[in-house]
């Protein structure tokens, strides 16, 4: 339950940056596009954290239990991310930063 | 139809996905609600809450089952676990109803009958319609690997537009939005779920392999798939049948964190009588593998079976994937919200298809395929839910004694749906059906811990909460949560809508042609 838990913390903060690392999404919540370069540190950002989650799933026991737990809360995650912003934009990107602490917190 | 490869593919994933996706919503809710089939089997069950702490009488279970199959020469049960604490019984009779029970575990006998939570995972694979339902579901499942591959081709801007949801914008914008969302981001668990669906089934579906391979003797067939050997008959009844009790304690302490699944006596009538223990293998997605034979006379433990062929071990996988027996709670939740996902993208799919024909529908009229294709999305995609809760409603009405309690369940299921459809088809002309119906659910729903607290006070919601009942205590809340949803839901219908041809306009009508400018503002 804690792996999930983690996992799905982890994932959202990953849909934020990833979601952040598109123009359009970028200017919604900054009202303007930024850098390119910004944007590219965003998205390799949340690729990595996907990675590392992954990684991390596949290490902590079982690989099949793990991959699984890894696939599914990611698309949890992403619904999570997608169904918030529009309605609480400010909420749904604040909320990435404690989520990670709490993932990490979970698995200490 | 169009004949090159890419204008087709929206004629189609349009109709691929038309045709079936009522009976596509049917799966998928039926689905969703079988992830935790056992968990409502315990909720619909309130003999079995409260039992007392004790040992368990397999024994008890066993002469109880025998009595109800005479004839039976296999019985199957299955030993209390963490989220079933009663002994189920399983026995097929020639020209007989297949006989399905559960047993107190401590006194081994029978306590009242309910369709428990296994009605939706037999709506799930078959309908309860039998081998056509079979069929059908198949069917389904393989028109929807189609329509989600075809989704995929035509969604042009599919990672472009990948976290885009505009619900503020309304109409067919944000039905597409809907759609596209839930498809896409849950698009793989849907093509693993449809996938694994359809192969579960592969025997049925497939049959000419085993014909001609083992010339139609399905028997065979599974005995080598499994490794599990058919006993001799001797042809002379047995002189006894060994106690059950200390077999399921050893099989307990040698396949330890395994668990067991259940126990198979086979040869009832003959001294050729064997046990066969299969694990649970709860920590792994395949389940277990590992057989244990004792004999049925003396209870002795004599070996293992070889245990599954390697292709079947494969065929375990895939199908334990599908199940998701395997792992904690966490994985039925995932399955649970993603089953929700799925639900979601078929109601706001076909929601689609109606409102880009709205000047159409609206010409046709009520009595033309486009009154049934209405009609038919809020008679199931919300008249589905409302029989669902009113079973659990029914379960606790219906008393106790009656005489065929389950079929009186699945009746009642089915006659609330029906009233559910007949509703919503009268009141599409005139009136809010979508918002009647879903209502109705909502009420259901947030009344059900209250409908407990009359009907079975000692497994209502404050009971579970002081006894620390977790299963009770947390579907009793999901119902409020869900309550709360389909309320909102129901509220957001009832709403004065704009006219629709308005709305069609003012949002464009391309299929995956997203507008960039068109974020939520």
């Amino acid at each position: 339950m804690n792996l999930m838990v983690s996992l799905l913390a982890a994932h959202y903060t990953s849909w934020c940056l990833m979601a952040l690392a598109q123009s359009k999404h970028y200017q919604y919540h900054f009202a303007h596009e930024g850098r390119v370069s910004r944007r590219r540190w965003l998205r390799a950002a949340g690729s990595l954290l996907a990675l590392l989650t992954l990684l991390y799933a596949l290490w902590r026991g079982d690989w099949a239990l793990g991959a699984v737990s890894w696939a599914m809360s990611w698309m949890v995650s992403a619904m999570a991310w997608v169904l918030l912003q529009p309605y609480r934009p400010a909420l749904a990107r604040r909320l990435a930063l404690p989520l990670l602490v709490l993932a990490a917190v979970l698995q200490l | 139809m169009k004949h090159s490869f890419a204008p087709s593919m929206p004629w189609l994933h349009t109709w691929a996905g038309l045709v079936v996706g009522w009976v596509l919503f049917v799966i998928f809710l039926s689905g969703t609600l079988a992830c935790f089939d056992k968990e409502l089997d315990y909720w619909m069950r309130p003999a079995l809450h409260h039992l007392p702490a004790g040992p368990t009488s397999m024994d008890a279970a066993t002469r109880t089952l025998r009595a109800m199959a005479p004839h039976a020469e296999t019985l199957y049960l299955r030993p209390p676990s963490a989220r079933d604490p009663s002994i189920h019984g399983f026995a097929f009779e020639p020209d007989q109803p297949y006989i399905d029970v559960a047993f107190n575990p401590r006194d081994g006998q029978r306590i009242p009958d309910t369709v428990g939570g296994t009605f939706f995972f037999t709506l799930h694979y078959n309908l309860q319609a039998g081998t056509i339902g079979m069929y059908l579901v198949g069917l389904a499942g393989m028109l929807m690997l189609m329509a989600l591959i075809s989704g995929v081709i035509i969604h042009r801007r599919i990672f472009k537009d990948i976290f885009v949801f505009r619900p503020k914008i309304g109409g067919q914008r944000a039905w597409l939005d809907g759609h596209n969302l839930t498809g896409v981001l849950g698009l793989p668990f849907h093509l693993m779920m449809a996938y694994t669906g359809v192969a579960i089934m592969v025997a049925i579906y497939m049959f000419a392999g085993v014909q001609i391979g083992y010339r139609g003797d399905t028997l065979k067939f599974y005995e080598e798939m499994l490794g599990t050997p058919h006993p001799v008959e001797q042809h002379r009844p047995p002189s006894q049948l060994a106690a059950l009790g200390p077999v399921v304690a050893d099989a307990e302490r040698r396949l330890g964190n395994e668990g067991i699944e259940y126990v198979q006596v086979e040869h009832v009538h003959d001294a050729s009588v064997t046990l066969y223990v299969l694990a649970a293998g709860r920590d792994q997605i395949a389940g277990g593998h590992r057989t244990l034979i004792y004999n049925g006379i003396t209870g002795a433990f004599t070996g293992e079976t070889a245990g599954p062929a390697p292709s079947y071990r494969v065929y375990q996988f895939l199908s334990g994937l599908h199940r998701v027996q395997f792992g904690g709670t966490a994985f039925r939740w995932m399955y649970f919200l993603l089953g929700t996902a799925g639900c979601v993208m078929l109601a706001s799919g076909m929601q689609v298809w109606i409102n880009k024909r709205n000047k159409a529908v609206a010409a046709a009229g009520l009595r033309s395929g486009y009154g049934l294709v209405r009609a038919l999305n809020v008679g199931v995609v919300a008249g589905m839910p409302l029989a669902s809760i009113g079973l659990l409603w029914i379960n606790r009405l219906l008393p106790d004694a009656l005489a065929d309690r389950t079929s009186w369940e699945a009746r009642g299921f089915c006659l609330v749906w029906l009233l559910a459809a007949l509703w919503a088809w009268l009141r599409l002309r005139q009136g809010k059906p979508w918002r009647d119906l879903l209502a109705g659910t909502a009420t259901l729903l947030v009344l059900l811990p209250v409908l407990d607290l009359i009907t079975r006070p000692t497994s209502s919601l404050l009971a579970s909460l002081r006894d620390g009942d977790r299963v009770l205590t947390t579907i009793d809340l999901s119902a409020l949560v869900l309550g709360v949803a389909f309320a909102w839901l129901a509220q957001r219908c009832g709403r004065a809508q704009p006219p629709a041809s308005k709305t069609a306009r003012a949002t464009g009508q391309r299929h995956g042609g997203a507008r960039a400018e068109a974020l939520p503002p």
